[in-house]
């Protein structure tokens, strides 16, 4: 659904791209992420003038602002044309899919500007394995993880890159849970305009995982965690929830040769 | 604190009923991917098969039309048109009393929802009996389908079978097959009484100049058989070339909507007949009601709709709450994009396209993969662009001059953390006491990365 551009920019220099919630929360997140893609050989580079996707107003139907802050990002990327490493599934699908729909009816020359920006998109665990080509991430960690694979990462070559990384550590075991390819109701700004349904559909998603009792339930995108770990504090369920950097790197530092 | 009226309708929701619209809904998507894999286990067929349909409903309607309406007098059926559903309703209670009928029997139809057919016929004296038994149901209680394909989804067999001695089709009664079989007897003799069919059409045939209506319970067969006259409405994007090309939709068709590898019933109608059991008369009103404007607008693709549900069974929100919550004909993911676009007051649906968490999943089992999500999206910015109010909307102008502006950004970004200080529990107003009323927040830990890799970057 949320399909990225067939014809995308590889190559191992690269940009990070932080996104608003790394910056302003899940900072240990992003600094996994750049460890990882570091240690399999990226050379990493961090734009200062970044800020966000411009996906809350975008989601929200507010285009006008939206553009505003794509526009301001793809700037302050424009110091090169590597490729951008995002590690969020649903900000990558922002600036490789919706992106397009906010700008349709701009000018050619913004319009190719936004195509040419999504072409440098890649999601952490996609860039891992579809451009760095990592086939194991080389570390240990003996847990029973849950994957809660994003919506926004339908349709992309994260799920299967995010399952193949998983699974390549030592003393990983995958648990499958009921209604694993349901949306957990964050949704964004859905979240606040629809405070009952969304919890309810978080509550429902952290019971179901809750269910076979792993000892770390992953995501390739923190948003959804934000809302699922709140959700589970507030019942007092313990939710050990984290970010797919955060198991490789941890992983990584446990056993391999970090 | 104002609130938006679909989460409104799940906070109070009878918990028995919502449970039985997710179990239901849940069902029919798992037998649609069951029997979508044993039809087609080869890698990529039915997504081919979806591309095909897709590409047969992108073709230039007017054309199909064209052809399909020449096709259909040439079979003796009597071709009309209707602007709206004013008019649609008007041209079937012409034809009604042109005929002297009192009473009518009905084959499920959607369209005639749309025009909101049976109380404008009551209002004018004409019996119509819903004969789809899930249709039946919720006609004699005054309700509306809560499910396109289902519309008595929300509903129990204990207070179905309450219903039933409450209008005096039988005593009580709650075995599932016995409230059928008390259905049946009841419905046997409106078929004799009726002196009028009303269908819809699930696909007009342009090359053949045939409608084509997929039923489950024989009710459109029985319906055909005492009548003298058979009224069909559709809106013109039934339209298909031919019945080669029927063969896709067929195909997708049932497996999308209930799991059914076909409907137990594919019927052809082809004109009236001269024999003894069927009309000798047949319409087909082709209904605009706002499709054209549609058409020539960037919301086309949703007139590729087949109305089989599955966007519906597959919609989170939808699950949660049933159809009923969205307050129009169409709800679900479908309903969103279609139900403001065909109202004379848009306004009055600005909410429903808010009522989706963008999950994409309506998108992934779509047949004929129409990009609901990106659909919904446009008519945000549609309605925001028209200045239509929405509860609980948040106001992003600020945001956007801060996400916009790096340097302001970089400033005010570990200024967050200041937040750790307050209880912010106490926030009980606003986008954050919606937020905390059901979750809690982390701490704040504004700027870290960026003070963490011009060290270690």
């Amino acid at each position: 659904m949320f399909t990225p551009p067939p014809d995308r920019i590889k190559g191992r220099h690269v940009n990070f791209m932080l996104t608003c919630l790394c910056d302003s929360i899940f900072d240990d997140a992003a600094e996994c992420a750049v460890n990882v893609l570091k240690k399999y050989g990226a050379q990493v580079e961090f734009p200062k003038n970044q800020t966000c996707c411009g996906q809350p107003a975008f989601n929200s139907g507010d285009f006008a602002s939206a553009r505003k802050v794509v526009l301001s990002t793809v700037e302050a990327f424009s110091g090169n044309d590597y490729p951008i490493v995002v590690p969020s599934a649903s900000c990558a699908a922002m600036l490789f899919h919706s992106s397009k729909i906010a700008f349709r009816d701009s000018d050619k020359q913004t319009r190719d500007k936004i195509d040419a920006f999504a072409r440098r998109i890649w999601e952490f665990c996609d860039y891992l394995v579809n451009v760095l080509n990592v086939e194991k991430i080389d570390g240990r960690t003996k847990a029973k993880v849950a994957i809660h694979n994003s919506c926004h990462s339908r349709g992309t070559g994260t799920p299967t890159a995010l399952e193949k990384l998983l699974k390549s550590i030592d003393g990983i075991e995958i648990l499958g849970f009921e209604n694993s390819d349901s949306c957990c109701g964050f949704g964004g700004t859905f979240s606040v305009v629809f405070p009952q349904i969304s919890s309810e559909l978080g509550l429902a998603k952290v019971r179901t995982v809750s269910a076979v009792n792993p000892d770390v339930l992953v995501a390739a995108d923190t948003s959804c965690l934000l809302h699922q770990k709140g959700i589970a504090d507030r019942n007092n369920i313990a939710y050990p929830a984290r970010h797919a950097a955060q198991v490789f790197w941890h992983a990584i530092e446990n056993g391999g040769n970090a | 604190m104002a609130i938006q009226p679909i989460d409104k309708f799940c906070e109070n929701l009878d918990p028995i009923v919502k449970n039985a619209v997710t179990l239901a809904s849940v069902g029919s998507t798992v037998a649609r991917e069951k029997t979508l894999n044993a039809a087609y286990p080869e890698a990529g067929k039915t997504e081919r098969l979806r591309e095909l349909a897709n590409a047969i409903k992108s073709l230039k309607p007017s054309q199909n039309l064209e052809t399909a309406v020449a096709s259909l007098e040439r079979n003796g059926v009597k071709v009309l048109f209707a602007k709206d559903a004013d008019e649609a309703r008007n041209i079937i209670l012409d034809i009604l009393r042109k005929k002297n009928a009192k009473n009518v029997v009905k084959v499920k139809s959607m369209t005639t929802e749309e025009i909101e057919l049976n109380a404008f016929l009551e209002k004018n004296g004409v019996e119509a009996v819903e004969t789809d038994l899930g249709e039946l149901i919720i006609q004699i209680d005054g309700e509306r389908p809560s499910h396109i394909v289902k519309p008595a989804i929300h509903r129990r067999r204990d207070d179905i079978a309450r219903s039933f001695e409450k209008h005096n089709i039988a005593p009580y009664d709650d075995e599932p097959t016995h409230i059928t079989l008390n259905a049946r007897k009841y419905l046997r003799e409106k078929y004799f009484n009726a002196d009028v069919v009303i269908s819809g059409a699930n696909y007009v045939l342009a090359k053949e100049g045939a409608i084509v209506l997929c039923t489950n319970e024989g009710n459109s067969r029985f319906s055909m058989a005492g009548v003298k006259t058979h009224i069909a409405i559709a809106g013109f994007e039934k339209v298909i070339p031919s019945a080669r090309e029927l063969s896709v939709f067929l195909n997708l068709l049932a497996r999308s909507a209930t799991g059914q590898h076909s409907t137990v019933y594919t019927d052809f109608v082809a004109g009236a007949g001269e024999s003894k059991n069927s009309p000798s008369e047949m319409y087909l009103v082709f209904l605009d009601n706002g499709r054209s404007d549609i058409l020539g607008s960037e919301f086309a693709d949703i007139l590729k709709c087949m109305r089989c549900g599955a966007c519906m069974n597959r919609c989170p929100v939808f699950r949660l709450v049933g159809g009923h919550a969205y307050r129009a004909v169409y709800p679900g993911p479908l309903g969103i994009v279609l139900s403001p676009l065909l109202a004379k007051d848009p306004s009055k649906y600005a909410d429903l396209p808010k009522a989706c968490t963008l999950c994409g999943a309506c998108a992934d089992v779509c047949p004929a993969k129409i990009p609901l999500p990106d659909l919904v999206l446009k008519m945000r910015d549609k309605m925001k662009k028209e200045k239509m109010k929405v509860a609980n909307d948040i106001n992003f102008k600020g945001w956007a001059i801060l996400a916009s502006s790096p340097r302001l950004w970089r400033l005010c970004m570990p200024m967050n953390k200041l937040a750790n200080l307050f209880p912010l529990d106490i926030v009980k107003f606003g986008p954050l006491g919606r937020w905390l009323k059901s979750r809690t927040l982390p701490k704040f830990r504004g700027g870290n990365f960026r003070k963490w890799f011009s060290k270690n970057g």
